[in-house]
């Protein structure tokens, strides 16, 4: 017969009747309870107001082993986050932040400064309309550290008023500048892009800025291939480019009309739409690429602004794709037809009437190792500088003839660290901002140049901001 | 043992028709010569010798001297410690105990006047002599070497030199001069560090502190900015990263190894350049005294406030058992509960003191622990 009592323990039944009345009706008050031992007067306050207290259980001091029952895990009350929200909360840029301290007296940014050399070494803010254009075309990056600050500003470099220059100049000329930005990592080739856009967008020219050159190549969006062609467009980015075309230059583009008929378009393009009605006009992703020729058609006649077209991440656009043709054979990047316009102007096939500045930025982060781009840029660093051009290795065979096109006689701009002024002026900003609790001194800059290898920005950041960085 | 003495006494004898095969006045000039130093292990020395000398005498007196031919002869042993446990040990020990007898009254220098000697260990010793020399002899003989070492030079017997010989080493490392490092022509000091299997050799150039290892800038040669200050630490604590440019080559190890082989190289080829600056570089090795010391009686206070605050909570007695327990909250009397948590209080607040007072134990950072040293003293009654 089954014993409620404890099988191990050799109390005797009867014992229970020496438990004081007192504990088994109301829970009694501590000094009236001190009279045997405490240990039910503990269980009595662990097990609450359950009905533990009945003594169906042995009385003991100290921890029962309670074997069969699992502790239950308190379910997890809060929403799993939504598919992609992860990803957004990790891609997602921050321009401004309120707890930093704003800098007082500084200018902002406009077309003539940027070009001025007495604004090196100064730190310009970017106007609010720029701010806009460039959140348009996706020039900000999620890895640079906008979200440190008030609001949004740049370090005038000599880098960067050379860079405008040029630009301005071969505009000016109603040349094409094609110009290929390179340097070592975290050198602040984006950032000088970024100026470069900026240039673009204070000078009222229509700026087509593609933000990752490795989201066109990688298989990560969808791809067709263009009807009696060879190529393969790319209709989703397509409509999406078009998207951040429009409301980067609407104002520009809304001044423009169309000139040319296009017959054989799907949708009805009428002469007196304004360009900007044309890059509006579809979201249909089937229409997008013919679409797309269309406006470029219009961009290149005689008349229009001047075009700056830029790519970050030159060197993912230089290899051969992670598309299949129906063949199943890898497609090389320069068969994708968006990335063909980009590298046909960008190696001097297309011409230009109005000037332009074909700008390609190289990566140097995630970075695959293409010899024939490298070979490429070496030459034209080297003809640029009037040395004798290097020639190819005789020994390599996998040379890409494709890709030395694309670069023939790009104009190299190697970007490197900055100068010790100029890295003062950043720290100081750094400082008044509140980020940098440091005595910003002729010691302390130079301590900070130093490590940071001779003034490379992004390891300057690192060095100095290195606490309060977020953590991407 | 009685029969080895009769046995070395035969032996003795026998030397007598063994040297006058060869030749009897170079044995007996060797022998006189030697007197002073030599010392037999017998007891019958005296004897001995004279028996030795009635023998010659008797054999050169005798009729037959002529016709007497030896017609075997047994080897002698040079040595006459030969039969003796420690045969070469035995002779040198004898020698530098006449050595130090006879010159003991010649002017001494004060010990650390003394020229530097490398003397053999006694493990060193025995490895060259082969054999298993005790410690205490070669103590007490060590002490008399050194001693004898100690005679002025300009009056030092070559007696005594040659007799030390022995107990040097081959090579006197302290005669060792390091080679002056100097700055070259183009304006370059070189300096070498080590640190762990990592060398690094760094050259250092008046400039504006620019850095060169291995032809990659700073950042790519050391991904973590630890590394990097770590590499330039000489530099770094003397204020002076912005007037040297430094090109280094570093190889072997890990990344953490090599920076700090190149913290070595670099200081060393500053201090080339401003030898005066070799002090205060050469302190960051270790903690200057007076911290220690303060640091030490600071944490036995600790340590005795904390003992003291748990043996008062333990000195609780529960209600129910009257015995020494940890009681549970709520159950002990109102002002020993007081008393327990200011206890309590005073023995966490200083245990984190503690900790945050001095987290690296052994890491000299000059500033750093410059600005402790003063909160330290500020604090301690000392």
């Amino acid at each position: 017969m089954a014993s409620a009592n404890c099988w191990r323990c050799l109390a005797r039944p009867s014992q229970r009747l020496l438990v004081p009345a007192s504990l088994l009706s109301t829970p009694p008050t501590p000094a009236s309870a001190a009279t045997f031992t405490t240990s039910a007067q503990l269980r009595a306050v662990k097990a609450g107001s359950k009905d533990d207290v009945n003594l169906s259980r042995h009385i003991r001091a100290g921890k029962n082993l309670i074997l069969g029952k699992k502790k239950k895990r308190p379910a997890d009350k809060g929403k799993p986050p939504a598919s992609g929200e992860r990803k957004a909360f990790r891609k997602r840029i921050q321009l401004s932040n309120n707890n930093a301290l704003e800098v007082p007296g500084l200018s902002e940014m406009t077309a003539e400064n940027i070009v001025d050399p007495s604004s090196v070494g100064k730190i310009l803010g970017l106007p609010e309309v720029v701010l806009d254009q460039l959140r348009a075309s996706e020039a900000f990056k999620p890895t640079q550290t906008w979200g440190l600050f008030r609001s949004p500003h740049t370090l005038i470099r000599a880098e960067t008023v050379d860079l405008a220059k040029q630009l301005t100049d071969a505009i000016g000329k109603k040349e094409t500048l094609r110009l290929v930005i390179t340097g070592d990592r975290a050198t602040g080739k984006s950032m000088l892009g970024l100026q470069a856009l900026a240039t673009g967008f204070m000078n009222n020219w229509i700026v087509i800025n593609i933000p990752e050159g490795q989201e066109l190549t990688t298989a990560a969006t969808e791809y067709s291939q263009i009807h009696n062609s060879e190529q393969f467009s790319q209709p989703v980015y397509t409509v999406k480019l078009f998207q951040a075309i429009f409301k980067a230059n609407q104002h520009i583009l809304s001044q423009y009309k169309v000139e040319m008929d296009h017959m054989h378009l799907p949708i009805s393009v009428n002469r007196g739409m304004t360009l900007a009605a044309l890059a509006n006009v579809t979201k249909e992703p089937e229409f997008a690429w013919p679409v797309f020729q269309a406006f470029w058609k219009e961009l290149l006649l005689p008349g229009r602004p001047p075009i700056m077209f830029a790519l970050d991440g030159l060197s993912h656009i230089m290899r051969v794709s992670d598309y299949r043709s129906p063949s199943f054979e890898l497609i090389h990047s320069h068969d994708l037809s968006l990335l063909r316009l980009f590298t046909d102007a960008l190696g001097g096939k297309t011409t230009f009437a109005n000037g332009a500045a074909i700008l390609g930025v190289c990566t140097k982060g995630n970075n695959p190792i293409i010899p024939s781009m490298e070979k490429a840029l070496e030459q034209a660093a080297a003809a640029q500088a009037g040395e004798p051009i290097p020639p190819r290795d005789p020994f390599f065979k996998k040379y890409d003839e494709r890709v030395f096109d694309a670069l023939r006689g790009v104009r190299i701009l190697n970007v490197k660290g900055v100068s010790k002024p100029e890295a003062r002026a950043l720290m100081e900003y750094w400082a008044a901002s509140g980020i940098l609790r440091l005595r910003v001194d002729e010691k302390n800059v130079s301590e900070k140049w130093t490590l940071a290898g001779c003034g490379i920005l992004g390891e300057m950041e690192r060095a100095a901001l290195y606490d309060v960085r977020s953590p991407v | 043992m009685s029969s080895l003495r009769y046995s070395l006494r035969c032996l003795r004898d026998l030397r007598a028709t063994a040297t006058r095969q060869s030749s009897l006045s170079a044995s007996i000039k060797a022998a006189s010569t030697c007197s002073g130093t030599r010392r037999t292990f017998t007891t019958t020395t005296a004897r001995q010798d004279d028996g030795f000398e009635r023998l010659q005498e008797a054999v050169t007196q005798s009729p037959d001297a002529a016709e007497l031919d030896v017609t075997r002869v047994r080897p002698m042993p040079l040595s006459p410690s030969y039969f003796s446990r420690h045969t070469q040990f035995n002779d040198s020990f004898v020698l530098v105990q006449d050595l130090a007898r006879k010159y003991g009254r010649l002017p001494i220098l004060p010990p650390n006047q003394a020229p530097r000697v490398a003397w053999k260990t006694k493990e060193q010793y025995r490895l060259a002599v082969g054999e298993a020399v005790k410690a205490r002899d070669y103590a007490s003989c060590i002490a008399l070497a050194k001693r004898l070492n100690q005679i002025h030079p300009d009056l030092m017997p070559e007696e005594v030199q040659k007799g030390l010989r022995p107990f040097k080493r081959d090579i006197n490392f302290y005669l060792n001069r390091a080679k002056p490092i100097l700055v070259d022509r183009f304006g370059r000091s070189h300096g070498v560090g080590r640190r762990k299997s990592s060398v690094a050799r760094a050259w250092l150039v008046q400039g504006t502190g620019e850095v060169l290892i291995n032809g990659k800038t700073l950042n790519d040669a050391f991904g973590r900015v630890h590394d990097r200050e770590s590499a330039l630490w000489g530099l770094k604590v003397m204020d002076r990263m912005d007037k040297y440019n430094v090109w280094a080559l570093v190889e072997g190890g890990g990344t953490t190894g090599q920076a700090e082989a190149l913290a070595m190289a670099v200081s060393k080829a500053l201090t080339v350049h401003e030898p005066a600056l070799k002090t205060p570089l050469k302190k960051g090795k270790s903690m200057p005294y007076p911290y220690n010391f303060c640091a030490r009686i600071f944490l036995i206070c600790i340590k005795l406030v904390v003992s003291l605050a748990i043996r008062g909570k333990s000195r609780e007695r529960s209600l129910a058992m009257s015995k020494r327990e940890r009681c549970p909250p709520g159950s002990s009397d109102k002002t020993s509960q007081i008393r327990c948590f200011t206890i309590r209080l005073v023995g966490y607040f200083l245990t984190g003191l503690s900790s945050r007072r001095m987290p690296t134990w052994g890491i000299y950072r000059p500033d750093w622990h410059e600005a402790k040293l003063r909160t330290l003293w500020s604090i301690l009654p000392i």
